[in-house]
């Protein structure tokens, strides 16, 4: 037999057991097949995808395998700063080098490189080749299905990642017998995991112990997630971030001033590092067993359950972030932060190549195998919430909390000029931090700002966005809005 | 063929053994070729084709983004609006252009200042022999060697809140006296010109250094003799020898810190809010982070003009020397 044999022999092994096991992937090989056969690629072509640094060693593997597979040459171009992706993706808008095929960015600036004429539309492509985005055992967790994947009413990206924040809190402390008592005699109720945000800085304070070298807690108030801490607290409260038939901002409100005050009364029992370090800040310290809880992305669930990486290994816990009773019920908001999905240059060689390439990358036993080693992608699909290796690197408490977190998920801004509006806020809530503002300021400067950037970006059609972009978040936040006259029935989808 | 220029400066050839005036076609390209002003055209000419081609259609790119009201996120940029001077207009009611303005003027001003007399003071330290001065020459030029970006990150670990600068302040004032440096902007921006001092002395310290080393030894002997101390020396015999390669090295490092980026971007990224962001770093934000190239275009221009008067400026007391 020779050697050409023994790789054909290989291949279509692979295949079929890909095609046994996974029909969206082998879908796409397929596809890669038939478009080698058509000449509209040929072996030994090269494919460029742009990544983080931090997905490098989850992607690389996968990357191999396929271009083994496919005789294609698949590269991965990998970029260290995460805020530089969406720098070179829109350099790339305007240079039209052809230099990638795939970029895997956060998903809410999907808008901006569709806007931009970067990435092209999927649909005909989903349409043809189905990645079981929304139906079957291994769709995507709802409502990640919509926010990973549109923008304006078509798809021009594949979701690969779950970021709903998740509460990481320290079990062992939480529940001691002892803890409990002393918290029950000074604060007249029981130590518990916090249904209200309220209950979550009383713990806050209680467990901040600087001189035994615990502080209370680490939230992000830096310059580039300041609004992970504010937000949730804010949508929770019914806040909503713009009247959707006027698209004025609505964060300098009584809602939005409450939920940063009471971010910002906690910096005493937390490191300054929370808004003068990075997002890697609370990576270090939680692990470290320097705080009693943060708030963060599922990854830290890794980090801080692996023995190798921390100091606090089987005494983690893992929870939903708290949230706010309006009239005896309870409202939970957690936003899912940046989320990376894959989408496709419009100056690629060969972009529906480029398409089935995504869709290997994202079905779901590969992306299962990916998510499995460590790096920035979480568990997104169905299907990965029962897989027992991924399970096993998650550990078995961190998926159904996981879950439930994603599926009560808000989404970024995402509208165009999403990137924007974000960083404002964000520099903003970051300068209140530091003391350089006030709550109050901080936020009529930054809803000042958004009138700028909406009249600018042109308001009907933001308004239209916007609209578009309120029926993505969950039902229950919808309700709470409808109930307190913040959006009109008939335009929350309800 | 034999060619010199004859007693009233005209050309002469030799043909067959007589010299006589040169009065063809070449005869007049060699004449316009004599004189001084063609042929230090001729002689800068290609450099400047060059560079003309290199750089002015990109700065006419520029001046059109300025005068369009354009973001990638609009679509082609042929097609974008013409607004006028309106981007202008909303750069000079933007206090936080100003406020850059400002903080980078305070940052040239403080920072080179420093590296001037530091770099000086070493210089004149070493403008003398001693044991082991060559490889202290070398480890003082090490920083300037560096990329601005391991400066940044050797500065930003320094500074860290649980770093080794507050490891030291701890250790000797007790952990009280820690200081938060990124929490705030003065000691934020108290960080970030200590690194650019410790970068950027060494090149001070070189040019000083070189331009000493220039000075006549029989000038100063000479005001020793007639009873000089150290002070007027330097005062009236060195520093006006050596001041236009200091002053050259000012405007350099000054237009050179101008534009200061990196080790911002690395330590602070302009943070808190933008307290510590400098003029570079707010053309990048509006330009790059949130893609309104047409307005970052038109700070570009405005800070280009800037620029040049005040180098213009800088650059007068050596022409008036010239002369």
């Amino acid at each position: 037999m020779t050697w050409r044999k023994w790789v054909l022999g290989l291949v279509l092994a692979g295949l079929g057991f890909l095609a046994l096991a996974d029909p969206v992937a082998e879908r796409a090989l397929a596809g890669l097949r038939e478009l080698m056969n058509a000449g509209v690629i040929r072996p030994g072509q090269t494919f460029r995808i742009m990544i983080h640094s931090g997905q490098r060693g989850q992607l690389a593997p996968a990357v191999e395998e396929l271009s083994r597979l496919t005789g294609l040459k698949i590269e991965l171009v990998v970029i260290g700063y995460e805020a530089d992706i969406y720098n070179k993706a829109m350099h790339e808008a305007i240079v039209r080098s052809g230099d990638y095929d795939l970029f895997l960015t956060f998903c809410n600036w999907i808008g901006d490189m569709a806007e931009a004429g970067l990435i092209v539309p999927l649909d005909s492509w989903i349409k043809k080749y189905d990645p079981e985005i929304h139906t079957g055992p291994n769709a995507y967790v709802k409502p990640l299905d919509l926010f990973t994947t549109q923008y304006g009413g078509h798809y021009y990206a594949l979701g690969m990642d779950n970021d709903a924040l998740v509460l990481f809190y320290r079990k062992d402390l939480l529940e001691d017998p002892n803890e409990q008592a002393v918290f029950e005699a000074r604060y007249g109720r029981p130590l518990r995991l916090p249904e209200t945000w309220e209950e979550f800085d009383l713990i806050t304070e209680f467990f901040d112990r600087p001189e035994q070298g615990l502080r209370g807690a680490h939230l992000y108030l830096t310059r580039q997630f300041a609004y992970t801490s504010w937000a949730p607290r804010f949508i929770a409260k019914g806040g909503i971030y713009f009247d959707p038939l006027t698209m004025d901002p609505r964060i300098d409100t009584p809602e939005g001033v409450e939920a940063l005050k009471e971010v910002l009364a906690l910096q005493k029992h937390m490191f300054p590092e929370t808004y003068t370090g990075d997002w890697s800040a609370a990576y270090t310290f939680f692990p470290e067993g320097k705080v009693f809880w943060t708030i963060a992305w599922a990854s830290l669930g890794h980090w801080a359950s692996d023995p190798e990486t921390s100091k606090i290994a089987g005494k983690v816990g893992f929870a939903q972030l708290p949230g706010e009773y309006h009239e005896g019920e309870l409202y939970r908001a957690t936003p899912h932060v940046v989320g990376w999905s894959l989408s496709v240059s419009r100056y690629g060689k060969a972009p529906e190549a480029a398409y089935l390439i995504a869709q290997w990358l994202n079905s779901p036993s590969v992306s299962a195998q990916c998510i499995t080693r460590t790096g920035t992608l979480d568990p997104f699909r169905l299907n990965h919430f029962k897989d027992p290796n991924l399970l096993a690197a998650y550990g078995p408490a961190l998926g159904p909390v996981l879950l439930l977190n994603a599926e009560q998920s808000f989404p970024d801004i995402s509208l165009r000029g999403a990137n924007e509006y974000l960083d404002v806020l964000n520099l903003n809530l970051n300068a209140a931090a530091a003391g350089l503002l006030t709550p109050e300021e901080a936020l009529s400067q930054t809803a000042r700002a958004w009138q700028e950037i909406t009249d600018r970006l042109g308001r009907g059609r933001q308004i239209e966005s916007w609209q578009q972009e309120i029926l993505r978040y969950p039902r229950h936040i919808r309700e709470l809005w409808v109930k307190l006259g913040k959006v009109p029935p008939e335009l929350a989808g309800l | 063929m034999v060619c010199f220029h004859g007693d009233e400066g005209a050309l002469m050839i030799k043909e067959k053994g007589k010299f006589k005036r040169a009065t063809s076609s070449i005869g007049s390209i060699a004449n316009l070729l004599n004189r001084e002003s063609v042929f230090k055209i001729m002689l800068v000419t290609p450099m400047q084709l060059l560079l003309s081609f290199l750089l002015v259609p990109p700065f006419a790119i520029v001046i059109y983004l300025a005068l369009v009201n354009w973001q990638p996120i609009f679509g082609s940029w042929t097609e974008a609006p013409f607004v006028g001077v309106s981007n202008f207009v909303r750069l000079f009611s933007d206090r936080q252009f100003f406020w850059a303005l400002a903080r980078t003027v305070v940052i040239v001003a403080i920072s080179v200042s420093f590296q001037f007399i530091l770099g000086m003071a070493l210089a004149l330290l070493f403008n003398r022999e001693f044991h082991g001065k060559k490889v202290c020459v070398s480890v003082i030029l090490y920083p300037m060697m560096l990329p601005w970006v391991v400066v940044g990150f050797i500065f930003y670990l320094l500074f860290l809140d649980h770093g080794p600068v507050n490891y030291v302040i701890s250790s000797v004032f007790g952990p009280g006296a820690t200081v938060s440096w990124f929490s705030s902007s003065v000691t934020a921006l108290v960080a970030i010109i200590l690194a650019d001092i410790w970068q950027w002395t060494p090149f001070m310290f070189l040019m000083s250094y070189s331009a000493l080393g220039a000075v006549p030894k029989e000038l100063r002997e000479a005001a020793m003799t007639l009873g000089a101390n150290l002070w007027q020396i330097f005062r009236y015999v060195t520093f006006p020898t050596i001041k236009p390669v200091v002053l050259i090295a000012l405007i350099i490092r000054a237009l050179e810190c101008f534009k200061i980026f990196d080790l911002i971007f690395i330590m602070t990224r302009g943070g808190p809010g933008v307290s510590t962001e400098s003029m570079s770093l707010y053309i990048y934000r509006m330009g790059f982070r949130y893609g309104q190239l047409s307005f970052a275009a038109a700070v570009a221009i405005v800070v280009l003009v800037a620029i040049s008067l005040v180098a213009r400026i800088g650059v007068r007391p050596l022409l008036k020397e010239e002369l």
